[in-house]
């Protein structure tokens, strides 16, 4: 990689949010306060299990950077999750082989895709930037650090990267249903070209092998809930903690984050 | 003016219209329509829908014809193009030094490859694997690509994000060249799906009559399948080496309707956004433009708001400036739709002629606009816009720029 110099963005907020089945089938019958009043209370009901910790996450992310929700309607929104649809689609293959096709939820695509969780979260925040899905498999992480940090900004003031997965990934039976205690993780990470007050960390983009491998104490290609788990860990106001992922290319993606006493508070 | 325009230097192409550029553009420009029908028939329910289905596309000259036909359908599609645009750019397998990206506009794939193997017997979408790459990471590692790979999907808008996010690789120097593109192929389950939707025409018996936009009679759009990839380089670069230029990506811009997961906003101002966005990221004015090629999928409502868009963007220039749907021949490719319709755009600008909307009979009044139906036009094309918007209230505009 001969991409000279680094990029940053600066991280003005994160949220994080881990349930297992039960508690997603709670989380869909409840809104953020912030969601906009004319939202239908179903509006979650055929939600990918994804896009309800999704949301979770956002909602976590916003009460900890103590700024009103107002002021995410001119935000960007990049998800990126990890094997988006897969309980829906253990199902969906049930469904049509008993009924053939009049049995397909006309939900499966518009829930269950790729896009379904930006698509949700554009909606909730009232966000009319772009929003779009990225990776989907395996290397979703660093597909989504990626998109956010080199998309263009031009007419947002940031850009949300939401980060979902399953850990372990559920295993289904033969006939559909879910036989472990598969947890679904979600991190949301505030990204902004300019750097704001109570700022809790950077993103940079790093071509220079040397400048990347001289960085100690970072966790390596952290998936979606590798990551949610460390964020939840750090110590509040304390120091800054590197995660770093290789781009395939060369060069690497590097967060920093802390955790602020607005997290704190957030947590609490 | 941008610092440094990023040209299309190579085009693959694999759909019902042909698996070339030269064959695609010559039955686009012809107005043949590529739409058939097909049954899909499972536990005893049939349904029969009209439907554009794209053959499968052959090896790639020097590729092994038995290891290409075992691999998965979407993937022979990506490999097809993917690997006829490098060669069309003129990038031959020896390349080492040049740095190439791929960014895929691929909405379904997962859904569709779980969908494969289970017809196929197999239990991937039961057993949680963690390993099986995406289409993009499957194809970049058989081109033996050395750039930094993307999957990005924002439902029918997911092409013109993939172009627009390889033009900022190119940019920021990321990359010396990039792929960019879509790719759709279409299950049966899928096709249930959107049927379920009450988003497809039920013309089946007359299906080259079904996809109709902007057409008073129109009652829902035809689903097709394909893939569209290009080669996108710096101007530069591709002087410099004294490559063919298809067109400059001018311009791209990209809003959301943050309204509804399906059914697009009735407020025509977060499209025309997009295309406000797109045409001064070009740094060019409505008067400018000499061809859009609508989104008009053919569904009642979307048509409209896209009409009442192009209006609020382009005011009295409206009237003169050409619109067509190439939907009403190609079937509407969901993920890479964008694709095949930059691809219509290249036509456009190549031929200095205009595509024409089939099936427009009688335009809906509340869709008013300079059509071009049933037959091309001679015109002269400089400047093509093309529109694509998806679920998740995506709209996003892409600008194409005949090259200097």
């Amino acid at each position: 990689m001969t991409h000279s110099g680094e990029a940053c963005l600066h991280l003005s907020s994160w949220g994080t949010a881990r349930a297992d089945l039960s508690a997603i089938a709670a989380l869909r019958k409840s809104l953020p306060a912030w969601a906009p009043k004319d939202t239908p209370g179903h509006f979650l009901k055929h939600a990918d299990e994804q896009t309800v910790l999704a949301v979770a996450a956002l909602d976590a992310a916003i009460g900890s950077s103590g700024r009103p929700t107002s002021d995410y309607h001119d935000w960007a929104i990049v998800a990126a999750p990890r094997f988006i649809g897969r309980l829906a689609g253990g199902a969906t293959l049930q469904r049509y082989s008993r009924g053939g096709g009049s049995a397909i939820s006309p939900h499966l695509i518009p829930q269950h895709s790729l896009h379904s969780i930006s698509g949700a979260l554009s909606i909730l925040l009232s966000s009319r930037q772009p929003n779009f899905g990225v990776g989907g498999t395996g290397h979703s992480m660093v597909e989504g650090l990626l998109a956010a940090h080199t998309f263009p900004q031009s007419g947002s003031q940031g850009t949300w990267l939401i980060a979902t997965g399953w850990e372990p990934e559920p295993q289904l039976d033969a006939t559909g249903n879910c036989c472990n205690e598969p947890v679904c993780h979600a991190v949301a990470l505030a990204l902004q070209s300019a750097q704001q007050d109570g700022s809790c960390g950077r993103l940079r983009l790093l071509g220079d092998y040397q400048s990347i491998e001289s960085s100690a104490g970072h966790y390596w290609s952290e998936s979606a809930a590798g990551l949610c788990c460390r964020l939840a860990e750090l110590v509040p106001n304390g120091p800054a903690t590197c995660f770093g992922w290789h781009l395939p290319s060369g060069g690497a993606l590097i967060l920093e984050a802390t955790n602020t006493a607005a997290n704190l508070r957030a947590a609490a | 003016m941008r610092k440094c325009p990023v040209v299309i230097t190579g085009v693959g192409a694999a759909t019902a219209l042909g698996h070339d550029f030269t064959t695609f553009a010559a039955n686009l420009l012809a107005g043949r329509s590529a739409a058939g029908a097909v049954t899909d028939a499972q536990a005893g329910v049939e349904i029969r829908l009209p439907f554009c289905a794209a053959d499968d596309p052959p090896a790639p000259p020097d590729w092994d014809a038995q290891t290409f036909q075992s691999m998965p359908r979407s993937e022979r599609f990506v490999l097809w193009c993917a690997a006829n645009a490098l060669s069309d750019a003129g990038y031959t397998a020896a390349r080492p030094e040049v740095r190439i990206g791929l960014v895929l506009g691929s909405g379904g794939e997962l859904l569709r490859r779980w969908e494969g193997n289970w017809s196929a017997g197999g239990r991937e979408v039961y057993e949680g694997r963690t390993d099986s790459p995406t289409l993009a990471e499957s194809a970049a590692r058989q081109l033996k690509l050395n750039g930094p790979v993307a999957t990005i999907a924002a439902a029918c808008a997911s092409a013109n994000y993939a172009f627009a996010q390889a033009r900022r690789w190119i940019e920021l120097g990321l990359v010396d060249i990039c792929l960019a593109g879509g790719v759709e192929t279409v299950t049966p389950i899928c096709r249930s799906a959107f049927n379920n939707l009450r988003a497809l025409s039920r013309r089946a018996d007359e299906p080259q009559k079904a996809s109709r936009p902007f057409d008073a009679d129109r009652d829902g759009f035809v689903m097709g399948e394909g893939a569209a990839i290009m080669v996108l380089e710096s101007a530069d670069r591709a002087r410099r080496r004294g490559a063919r230029t298809y067109a400059e990506v001018a311009g791209f811009g990209a809003s959301s309707d943050a309204f509804h997961m399906i059914i697009p906003s009735s407020d025509p101002a977060p499209a025309a956004a997009a295309m406000q966005a797109a045409l001064d990221d070009a740094a060019i004015r409505p008067d400018q433009v000499d061809y859009v090629n609508a989104h008009a999928t053919s569904t009642p409502v979307g048509d409209k708001g896209e009409a009442r868009a192009l209006h609020t963007v382009f005011g009295p220039h409206v009237a003169r400036v050409p619109v067509s749907s190439t939907k009403s021949i190609t079937g509407h490719l969901l993920s890479a739709a964008a694709a095949v319709e930059a691809l219509a755009c290249l036509a456009a600008i190549e031929h200095q002629a205009i595509p024409p909307t089939l099936n427009l009979d009688a335009p809906d009044p509340e869709c008013a606009l300079c059509h071009v139906p049933h037959t091309s036009i001679a015109h002269p094309v400089n400047i093509a816009v093309s529109n694509s918007f998806g679920f998740g209230g995506s709209n996003t505009t892409l600008v194409l720029r005949k090259a200097a």
